[in-house]
């Protein structure tokens, strides 16, 4: 299926997933967001692209933070191998 | 370096990256308890080994090759989970996933619909992906390691990390319009026909 902008879905979630990419470049994603721009339908889905990872972070993020005694485990297995040389 | 400034150095560089080891473990194991032994193995190794990390490369990198490795090599022979299906297997969001309308984008209403979802429920989506997917989109969209660091923590070619990662994601955002969907969001919408396709085959 096409989009108006001529493009097929997977094309643009390519293009999507490439400018979110940390690995591009910073001139690589002014051009791809420049192309996007222009289809008011490939901007909406970068948004919900945007919003789905900002999404997932916060659930990922919000369960992981380590129980304080695994920390306090961590700390003291370190020293005591420390110590054992 | 003396032992005693390799160790202060570990503290001070490797313990503040605990929470997010602990959450990448979560994803692993998919349960606290074994996230727990698995951080906690995975720091001792990774103190003893610390004399072999390079300054200045990635730490949280290293980090989660060396608990990618405690994971397959000790944990996953005894989890506690029950085993996973291969990530070859073609299941039925696969199909529904390459049938005629290939839609990966979610609709802006699923989108606030998941917005306002408990945490959990998405978890659960993400922790329904097979552990490969799973791993490479937590690595990518949620820690934002770039795919060179993903090969080296999964030890597999860029080329594998980037079609996991298609795949994953199209798998997961599927699940996650499903998640949408259980609210009631985007019923009359044809990518949300999963329900009408089940009942077919029965």
């Amino acid at each position: 299926m096409k989009e108006t902008c001529g493009y097929s879905c997977d094309e643009i979630q390519a293009q999507l997933c490439t400018l979110l990419d940390p690995g591009t470049s910073p001139e690589q994603a002014r051009a791809l967001l420049d192309s996007i721009a222009e289809c008011p339908t490939c901007y909406g889905r970068l948004e919900s692209e945007r919003e789905i990872r900002a999404i997932l972070q916060r659930c990922c993020t919000a369960e992981a933070a380590a129980p304080a005694s695994l920390r306090q485990r961590i700390s003291m297995q370190i020293r005591v191998t420390r110590f054992q040389g | 370096m003396s032992d005693i400034e390799l160790a202060s150095r570990f503290e001070e560089e490797a313990l503040p990256l605990l929470d997010q080891l602990y959450g990448g473990a979560l994803r692993m194991t998919r349960n606290p308890a074994d996230a727990e032994d698995l951080v906690q193995e995975t720091y001792l190794k990774a103190f003893k080994a610390f004399d072999s990390y390079r300054p200045g490369t990635n730490l949280k990198a290293w980090l989660y090759r060396i608990m990618t490795n405690t994971y397959i090599n000790v944990y996953r022979k005894r989890q506690r989970q029950p085993v996973q299906a291969p990530t070859e297997v073609i299941s039925d969001y696969q199909l529904y996933t390459t049938s005629s309308h290939d839609s990966t984008g979610l609709e802006s209403a699923e989108v606030a619909a998941l917005k306002n979802m408990p945490d959990g429920k998405i978890a659960d989506a993400m922790n329904q992906l097979s552990e490969d997917y799973r791993m490479v989109v937590y690595y990518a969209d949620v820690e934002g390691l770039a795919y060179k660091e993903i090969a080296e923590i999964m030890g597999t070619p860029i080329g594998t990390v980037m079609s996991r990662l298609h795949r994953g994601r199209k798998q997961l955002r599927q699940l996650l319009k499903g998640v949408a969907h259980e609210q009631g969001i985007g019923l009359n919408h044809p990518d949300m026909d999963i329900t009408t396709r089940e009942e077919s085959k029965k």
